[in-house]
């Protein structure tokens, strides 16, 4: 297993290595099923369709759940995400691939902790856009 | 279907005026955030072991009580990611209540960005509630139609009360 990683070696402008993900239709049944998801928009392809999607689209909070997973698994440290904002943009439908790449925007340190602050996209892998966003981090020294 | 007399007059009236239809769902949004207000999250470790396995996440911390005490917590924890989907659970519960009264008038929610932020870590074995508070819908106009913009602010508590998560939310209701 790596160890932590060393934020002493970070910087500004730094990537943060991508990350794929493939949503298979039968794991994201089983996501609906075990958060009792109720939107026709993210089970029902007519419904979908009636609204202009071109099939069932991912729910965001599915989407979302993967980028703490991305930034803990890079920092290998637990409870060091303080803040996620996510903007949705074109629907991801199921199996489909995205990845999620992101840079250090800014990296501030106090006598306790380093406070990362990290911008981050999430594309298909035709580079339409799905999601944005900003999260911050707090790693103690 | 329960609201409370005041909301059905303002319902029985609704006219096609977009005042109206804004009122109404405002007060039916309020009748429903009060219904689940301090409503529990249901948490349940098998579930969180099949989120794991979806999204691949093998952090120990979510499946193995030994390595999470020794990381330093009080037994497995919820991985951050899976709190959004549980505060959706309660938000979809709010639309399931107001969803038969605007069903003739609103075509579908979209869920457009979200905030979360983390204050606590939560252990499995915790016990859980919710507290939702809506803002009052505005109309706008898109390039795919008309919608009205309403956020949901959720607060996450913790058997001592204490707040372990907000999550905000964004939605839009097509009409």
């Amino acid at each position: 297993m790596k160890g932590k990683l060393n934020i002493e070696g970070l910087n500004a402008g730094d990537p943060i290595p991508k990350y794929g993900f493939f949503i298979e239709k039968k794991n994201y049944r089983k996501y609906n099923r075990i958060i009792r998801e109720i939107n026709p928009l993210h089970i029902n392809k007519k419904f979908a369709q009636n609204l202009g999607f071109r099939d069932v689209v991912v729910a965001g909070n599915f989407i979302y759940t993967l980028v703490p997973k991305w930034l803990i698994d890079w920092i290998n440290q637990n409870n060091v995400v303080k803040k996620i904002q996510i903007k949705f943009h074109e629907p991801v439908y199921v199996d489909e691939k995205f990845i999620i790449s992101g840079k250090i925007l800014e990296i501030l340190k106090d006598r306790l902790s380093y406070q990362l602050i990290c911008e981050f996209q999430i594309e298909k892998i035709t580079g339409e856009l799905t999601a944005n966003g900003i999260a911050e981090l707090v790693i103690p020294i | 279907m329960v609201l409370k007399n005041g909301t059905l007059r303002v319902i029985n009236r609704m006219n096609e005026s977009e005042s109206t239809l804004e009122q109404s769902l405002h007060l039916a949004l309020k009748e429903a955030e009060s219904e689940f207000d301090f409503a529990p999250l249901d948490v349940k470790e098998k579930e969180i072991e099949t989120f794991c396995s979806i999204i691949n996440d093998f952090n120990p911390v979510y499946h193995d009580s030994e390595v999470a005490k020794l990381s330093g917590f009080k037994g497995k924890i919820i991985p951050p990611g899976y709190i959004m989907s549980l505060a959706t659970q309660i938000i979809y519960k709010i639309f399931i209540k107001i969803g038969p009264l605007f069903a003739s008038k609103i075509r579908g929610v979209i869920h457009v960005s979200s905030e979360v932020e983390y204050f606590k870590p939560m252990p499995i074995e915790n016990t859980y509630k919710i507290s939702i508070k809506t803002s009052v819908p505005k109309k706008k106009e898109g390039s795919k139609g008309s919608y009205y913009k309403i956020f949901f602010k959720t607060f996450v508590y913790d058997d001592i009360k204490e707040i372990t998560a907000i999550d905000n939310h964004l939605f839009f209701l097509k009409i």
